[in-house]
């Protein structure tokens, strides 16, 4: 996909980006959890977790430190 | 235009008041909807208000062509405000040039998540800042420093308003892909009837007396302790004459310091704290000061709705000489330096004081002045030209995010399936192989 922007806009276009993706990923992780936001399914994190799995699914290391903190909120309300 | 306006409307913050004044003017030019969180003290409007905790998703809103945001750092106000924000892109109105407050408690305890928090400074401030703020919240001797923390309002915001030009460069994050604007607040008009309360002597202001008046509510930047130093360095024929009254809410603990101070200096009888007040006594006391003090330092409004309001009336104004106070012309609010410790204070006050003349032309100065940079008929024709501005740039504002969305699917599809492989696996299990340490988490 080709912006046509000019150096000056694209950097600051870069920094969008970045910031977007490190608080979206964060908000979405956290707003799929309490229903508000489809974005990621998480429903079979959810799963994990309400299975007692915990320790289990915290050592994948795949997962990101948003998901960390996801399971985190899950263990916390009782998951 | 539709235009939804989020902000709250509680009288225990400056902000319900300027806002309210903003969207009525707005409204003379666009459709605005009012969304706040109700509170019992809310001021009263014409305008339509809806409640936040309405907003069921994103087609709550999908109406309205702007979606604007009152965003301060007092999170007791502004964290409602603040949800909507992070989940529904639109112009944020920045009233604070710091939002460290607001964020540490918004994520520390508002959401008891303290590792967000962190992890916002590492990522805009670096780690050394970020484990800096973990040891301040632990009460450690850690200090943030001067992370300010307004990012967190940008990433999402489609345009970005400020008050004053010295807050304009801290929100100008994405120049040339998210517009950025310093329009002036408009006046705000007393919502009583303008003869309320000019009684002084009902106030208990004797005749004769050179009634001295700060207000909203006061924190140590307000520099009321200065303020006290400063009366007991009058010449006798000024000091003897002041009556110092500062009509607001404080600390408990600021109110004692101050009135101990005072009563030290031997002026005990002539400095008083109002504590919190209505609208309508509020209006009496403005409207029957002859002096305003309105010093600020540190300085982290992106403007100052307090002088806003005095500015409506008639008395001089003596100001510090920093931020959006600075933006005035010299001959206008009287400047004192920003750190003064009393003196340069006490030298702008004593003039003021003693000559009846000096503060009638002062004061009709700056009035006159204020009328046409604060006229509300003109920051509703600028809003509504910058909200233009900012729907012209949505399309490709719109194509930088959807960028960075994409970029969201990557992790999460990575997780799901990893995540959907471990949970089979475990599942096929006995339930002891789930359970370590023979405790069940």
């Amino acid at each position: 996909m080709t912006l046509g922007l000019d150096s000056s806009v694209r950097e600051a276009a870069q920094r969008r980006l970045l910031d977007r993706y490190a608080n979206l990923a964060e908000e979405n992780a956290r707003a799929a959890f309490v229903g508000t936001s489809g974005r990621a399914d998480w429903k079979t994190v959810v799963a994990g977790g309400v299975l007692g799995l915990w320790p289990r699914v915290k050592a994948i290391p795949v997962l990101g430190s948003a998901a960390h903190r996801a399971f985190t909120w899950l263990r916390r309300v009782g998951g | 235009m539709r235009i939804a306006w989020f902000t709250p409307l509680s009288a225990h913050t400056g902000i319900a008041k300027y806002s309210l004044s903003a969207a009525l003017v707005v409204s003379r030019l666009a459709e605005v909807d009012v969304w706040t969180t109700p509170r019992p003290d809310d001021y009263w409007t014409d305008l339509t208000v809806r409640d936040i905790g309405d907003i069921r998703g994103v087609e709550s809103l999908a109406d309205y062509d702007h979606l604007v945001y009152n965003l301060g750092n007092n999170p007791d106000m502004h964290a409602d405000i603040f949800d909507v924000y992070t989940r529904n892109p639109g112009v944020v109105i920045a009233h604070d040039k710091t939002m460290a407050h607001f964020m540490r408690v918004y994520y520390a305890v508002l959401r008891s998540d303290p590792r967000r928090y962190r992890d916002l400074l590492a990522y805009y401030y670096g780690a050394e800042v970020a484990s800096q703020a973990s040891r301040q919240l632990l009460g450690l001797d850690g200090q943030a420093g001067d992370a300010a923390l307004l990012e967190p309002c940008l990433w999402n915001a489609t345009g970005v308003v400020v008050h004053s030009e010295d807050a304009l460069p801290l929100v100008d994050r994405y120049p040339g892909v998210v517009p950025a604007s310093c329009i002036d607040m408009p006046f705000f008009l007393p919502g009583v009837a303008a003869d309320a309360g000019q009684d002084r002597a009902a106030l208990g202001v004797a005749a004769g007396e050179v009634l001295l008046v700060s207000h909203g509510r006061i924190g140590d930047s307000k520099r009321v302790e200065q303020t006290v130093r400063a009366l007991s360095m009058l010449p006798a024929e000024a000091r003897d004459r002041v009556h110092f009254v500062v009509a607001g809410g404080a600390h408990a603990a600021l109110i004692e310091r101050v009135l101990a101070q005072a009563r030290r200096l031997g002026i005990g009888d002539r400095v008083r704290i109002t504590g919190f007040l209505p609208e309508r006594d509020m209006h009496a006391w403005l409207s029957a000061a002859d002096i305003f003090v309105n010093l600020r330092y540190p300085s982290t409004e992106s403007a100052s709705g307090s002088l806003i309001e005095q500015l409506a009336y008639s008395a001089p104004i003596v100001v510090s000489d920093v931020g959006f106070y600075a933006s005035f012309p010299k001959d206008t609010l009287v400047r004192t330096p920003p750190s003064d410790e009393g003196q340069g204070i006490a030298s702008a006050l004593a003039p003021l004081i003693l000559d009846e003349g000096l503060r009638r032309r002062v004061g009709e100065r700056t009035r006159a002045y204020a009328a046409r940079r604060f006229a509300p008929a003109l920051y509703a024709e600028r809003l509504v030209d910058f909200l233009d501005r900012v729907g012209e740039n949505r399309a490709q504002l719109d194509a930088i995010d959807a960028l960075g969305e994409g970029l969201l699917d990557v992790a999460p599809d990575r997780v799901r399936a990893e995540v959907a492989n471990r949970v089979d696996l475990l599942r096929s299990r006995r339930t002891s192989d789930v359970i370590e340490g023979g405790s069940v988490l």
